[in-house]
């Protein structure tokens, strides 16, 4: 069961780096006990800086953030209940595994054989027995990133931050740190908050997405809340794949739309409040959710393209369709039998169309400047 | 298998010991111009009287003897370590904090690079004059006697501001100081500050963090350093002969004997010099791994 103690609150936080760059604009969220939270953006959108400042090595200009409740404006790194892994693991070079990963309880002052016995438990939660008299330089990537994670781990923080993670591990690596990150955290029990600007990443490990850009949070969320019912065309782009469509909307009903698009009237889920009749919206929808239609199929949207071509990837196909319109559509299903420059019809239903008012939260940008990436 | 000798054996013959070619012409060098002076004096050490060639047939141990039997040795001894390793010590104290201050709180590389060069400017200068020009600043109508004498501190100019050993000390620490610094600096602008951020993060408080991460970081270059104004200062002898006031030192004794053309009894004064040399290198080598700047 997850306890529902807010361990973290960060309220209107704002960071200049000099008077130019903003990096934080009025960044506000809560982290709950025990939650795996992902921070997602791409690289500069002030991820980084946002640990920085949870950390306490960064002064930040406006706002607060709270640990347990308790202001962290006048409290000093070393006092905060706050473990970071940088990027680039930043073990202490002059120190073998063993004092690299014994540094933070040295550091608290525990007796000897105490630190000897936790940084064995450590170092074998994360599977490097034996490795305790090497040298860093001695260390593989992967093992340099693991002892990282014990030196921090041991300490048993509140929190512990880890920025960029899976960055600098290979390819067949990174889906094994995720599932060991999160294992691990299952264990430990406590808070962490990792960031990547790769979004499969994020997408398959969060518990809680935060999707940031250009120094705002887009939207937070259970990742699959996020996946299905995006907030922004920023946040609809960023994670995962969609097919965005220009459009007015002509009739709104509670929260479903019709939409006026280059390829018809089409209905849509809006997930905001707003009175939206007659204004231009971004129409997407994922390639997952439209089907290739057979005779028996019902769907609320329906339209008709033009196989133009497709990649097969053994469980998936992705087709890319052409309406007579020339707008393009990508469907991605299990691999049925279609044929290049066939017409089919293509379908999907109202819950499973976006309708996207807003390009971004962080500035003013027309919605068409973004769906044709101007 | 076996090949039979051809042509292109010779080359192979060269090629693969190309590299000991190379380091032939310093090593030539070296032999020449360091070992087998060194060896002469440590051979000579072992004769008597005025010879300047070692004679096998009359060895004896009678200069060590008569040298470790005399009193004044001792002193001397202390005196050259004792104003070596204060002298040692402080450029240390005075270049650590400058060097950190460059490696750290200049981050602009151009400033930096320009405070490096003002640094050096001093040093354009010949080593005779550098210290010569001391006798405008320390001695009777100088710089610090005249603010002493202006601000009434005292009422004739202090003459003991020069030719004692703290003139040598003062010196000693401006003609290396930047001996030290340099190493250190090159050492400190090698700590990733990320480093700190992570100590910081684990609990450490920023003295801790300086003391666990950048000072012992910074050991090599600290090593390396002592080293430079260490064997600069204990050999020297002309700062001493000029500046100290008749300080005895061992590289003062051995010039001495010299002099009155004793070289056995001068090359035992040196071979302790060169011993003492060499035990306090090793102690300093054993404070760190040297490797250890090499790291990663």
């Amino acid at each position: 069961m997850r306890k529902l103690a807010g361990v973290l609150k960060v309220e209107d936080l704002v960071k200049w780096y000099g008077k130019e760059v903003l990096a934080l604009d009025k960044v506000s969220f809560e982290v709950e006990e025990g939650d795996f939270v992902v921070i997602m953006g791409p690289s500069g959108c002030g991820k980084s800086t946002l640990l920085k400042c949870i950390t306490g090595i960064l002064p930040w200009n406006e706002g607060d953030i709270y640990i347990r409740g308790k202001s962290m404006k006048n409290v000093p790194a070393y006092k905060r209940d706050i473990a970071l892994m940088p990027e680039r693991y930043a073990l202490f070079p002059h120190m073998r595994v063993y004092d690299n990963v014994a540094f933070g309880l040295r550091m608290r002052r525990e007796n000897e054989s105490e630190i000897r016995k936790k940084v064995a438990d450590a170092l074998k939660m994360v599977g490097l027995e034996g490795f305790e008299k090497r040298w860093p330089g001695e260390l593989s990537g992967g093992q340099r990133q693991r002892v990282s994670i014990a030196r921090a781990i041991i300490v048993n923080p509140s929190i512990l931050l880890l920025d960029e993670p899976l960055s600098h591990v290979d390819y067949r690596l990174q889906r094994k740190m995720m599932d060991d990150f999160r294992n691990l955290q299952r264990q430990l029990g406590n808070t962490w908050i990792l960031t990547t600007h790769v979004q499969e990443h994020g997408l398959s490990m969060a518990r809680t997405l935060i999707v940031m850009s250009n120094a705002v949070i887009e939207q937070m969320g259970p990742s699959d809340e996020i996946y299905n019912n995006p907030k922004t065309v920023f946040t609809a782009r960023f994670v995962g794949e969609i097919n965005l469509l220009d459009g007015y909307v002509v009739s709104q009903k509670k929260r479903e739309c019709s939409v006026k698009t280059d390829v018809g009237e089409l209905v849509g889920t809006y997930p905001g409040e707003s009175d939206l009749k007659g204004r231009r919206i971004a129409y997407g929808v994922r390639p997952d959710k439209i089907r290739i239609m057979k005779d028996t199929d019902k769907f609320d949207n329906v339209v008709k393209a033009e196989l133009t071509s497709y990649y097969f990837f053994g469980e998936v196909v992705e087709f890319l369709f052409r309406t007579k319109e020339k707008i393009q559509l990508k469907v991605r299903t299990e691999p049925v039998a279609c044929e290049l420059g066939e017409t089919y019809a293509l379908g999907w239903n109202a819950e499973d169309g976006n309708i996207l008012d807003k390009p971004s939260v962080a500035k003013e940008v027309k919605i068409e400047d973004i769906i044709y990436g101007r | 298998m076996c090949t039979l000798p051809n042509k292109t054996s010779v080359r192979e013959f060269i090629s693969r010991r190309s590299v000991y070619l190379m380091i032939l012409p310093p090593l030539a060098i070296s032999v020449l111009f360091m070992l087998a002076p060194t060896v002469s004096v440590l051979l000579l050490s072992f004769n008597k009287g005025t010879t300047v060639t070692f004679d096998p047939t009359r060895i004896t141990l009678e200069n060590y003897f008569s040298i470790f039997t005399r009193p004044t040795t001792y002193i001397v001894l202390r005196d050259t370590l004792g104003m070596s390793l204060l002298a040692t010590l402080m450029t240390f104290i005075i270049a650590y904090p400058v060097a950190y201050f460059l490696a750290f709180k200049v981050e602009n590389f151009r400033l930096q690079n320009v405070i490096t060069f003002l640094l050096v400017i001093p040093y354009w200068v010949d080593w005779s004059i550098r210290s010569i020009s001391w006798l405008s600043i320390l001695g009777r109508e100088g710089i610090v006697n005249y603010l002493l004498l202006s601000l009434g501190l005292t009422q004739t100019p202090i003459a003991e501001l020069l030719f004692t050993r703290w003139t040598l000390l003062i010196i000693w620490i401006q003609t290396n100081v930047l001996f030290m610094l340099f190493p250190i600096y090159l050492a400190l602008s090698r700590v990733d500050p990320e480093l700190l951020d992570v100590a910081q993060s684990l609990g450490a408080t920023p003295s801790r963090s300086f003391y666990h991460v950048t000072f012992k970081l910074s050991l090599p270059g600290v090593v390396v350093g002592s080293m430079f104004v260490f064997v600069s200062t204990i050999g020297d002898y002309v700062t001493p002969a000029l500046w100290a006031g008749g300080l005895q030192m061992l590289g003062l004794t051995v010039q001495n004997y010299a002099w009155l053309f004793q070289w056995p009894f001068a090359s035992a004064y040196g071979v302790l010099l060169l011993a003492v040399t060499m035990a306090v290198i090793y102690v300093l080598l054993k404070v760190v791994n040297i490797k250890q700047v090499f790291y990663e």
